[in-house]
């Protein structure tokens, strides 16, 4: 098998092995792109409430925790709580964390679910699972490396030569250029 | 590619993007040290703690929300809360993990910075006039640096 014959079957192999992991990588590089637009892992939706001023202060025991979340029409249990201050109240139940502000009676709900399909590729794009990830990364990544150096080795020849390097310059200028501008 | 491969191929994707997320508990470099500081230790005498390498226990009551690269723990003393930072991107913790227990492992830092305009914690008052000598220009604060981490409950 000759060396252009080698590199279409390496091409074309590695282009099918390659089309999950690009999927994932692109997708969540635009998606992490755009984090000061949105929070590309969690759905975060927040509301607010008031309920009477409470009288409570300072540390607030089990009971009086719950006998706020009674006020407040939740049902009287939760995983866990803080006071940031003696006159605050974080309450945390499933998936959310309820605030309360005893002396004004201001309650403010956030619940934060994590984007079903988003938060799953950014947390392979972002490495967060290490492991053997970083290995299939790794691979990945030489995977891209022969797809870009096979595709050289495929440049047609006759009257689409010309168009074909012209593609493949500007495909080499187009990280050189925004080095030379902001670097 | 025949149509079964292409099912095989399509299923292994959504297998690898899906149960990838499980697998998370830990954060980071694997706990080494024995003993837990109580926060409340730390936070009465920071000082005496500064470059030394801590594990803290407590609640998890704040995560940074955008890219997880902080949280704030609960002290074992009421109002207290200790803020744990990492690398960007080399451990992000979950927005799910507030009321989550986290064991945390990492170097107690001092941080100093100055700044000639000063600093606010709160909004300003834009019809109040500011006198430049109540502002402090330099301001000093305690974090631990978090090197690695294990949330219960995940």
């Amino acid at each position: 098998m000759g060396l252009r014959r080698f590199s279409h079957a390496l091409h074309r192999d590695l282009g099918y092995l390659c089309v999950g992991l690009t999927l994932v990588y692109a997708l969540s590089g635009i998606a992490v792109n755009h984090a000061h637009h949105w929070n590309p892992n969690y759905q975060v939706a927040r509301s607010e409430a008031r309920i009477a001023p409470s009288d409570f202060r300072g540390e607030l025991s089990a009971e009086q925790i719950l006998e706020l979340l009674r006020r407040i029409g939740e049902p009287p249990s939760y995983q866990n709580s803080f006071q940031p201050d003696p006159e605050s109240l974080w309450i945390f139940v499933e998936g959310r964390v309820i605030e309360v502000h005893l002396p004004s009676g201001v309650v403010a709900y956030e619940r934060a679910a994590p984007r079903f399909f988003w938060h799953a590729v950014n947390f392979l794009h972002l490495n967060h699972p290490k492991k053997a990830w970083t290995w299939i990364a790794d691979l990945y990544a030489v995977g891209l490396i022969l797809l870009a150096l096979t595709g050289l080795l495929l440049l047609a020849r006759g009257r689409m030569r010309r168009r074909c390097l012209l593609l493949t310059l500007a495909g080499i200028l187009l990280p050189i250029l925004p080095l030379l501008l902001y670097y | 590619m025949n149509k079964n491969l292409m099912t095989l191929v399509a299923l292994l994707f959504v297998l690898l993007v899906f149960a990838a997320p499980l697998l998370a508990k830990d954060f980071g470099a694997p706990l080494s040290l024995k003993e837990t500081t109580p926060i409340s230790a730390i936070l009465a005498d920071p000082d005496a703690y500064v470059g030394k390498t801590l594990r803290i226990q407590g609640l998890v009551v704040e995560v940074c929300a955008k890219r997880g690269c902080w949280i704030n723990i609960a002290g074992d003393k009421p109002f207290e809360k200790l803020h744990v930072k990492v690398d960007d991107g080399v451990i992000v913790f979950p927005l799910t993990a507030r009321g989550k227990t986290a064991t945390v492992e990492g170097v107690w830092e001092k941080i100093v910075r100055q700044n000639e305009f000063g600093f606010t914690r709160t909004k300003p008052d834009l019809d109040k006039a500011v006198d430049p000598a109540s502002v402090s220009t330099t301001e000093t604060f305690y974090q631990l640096r978090g090197l690695g981490a294990v949330i219960e409950g995940l």
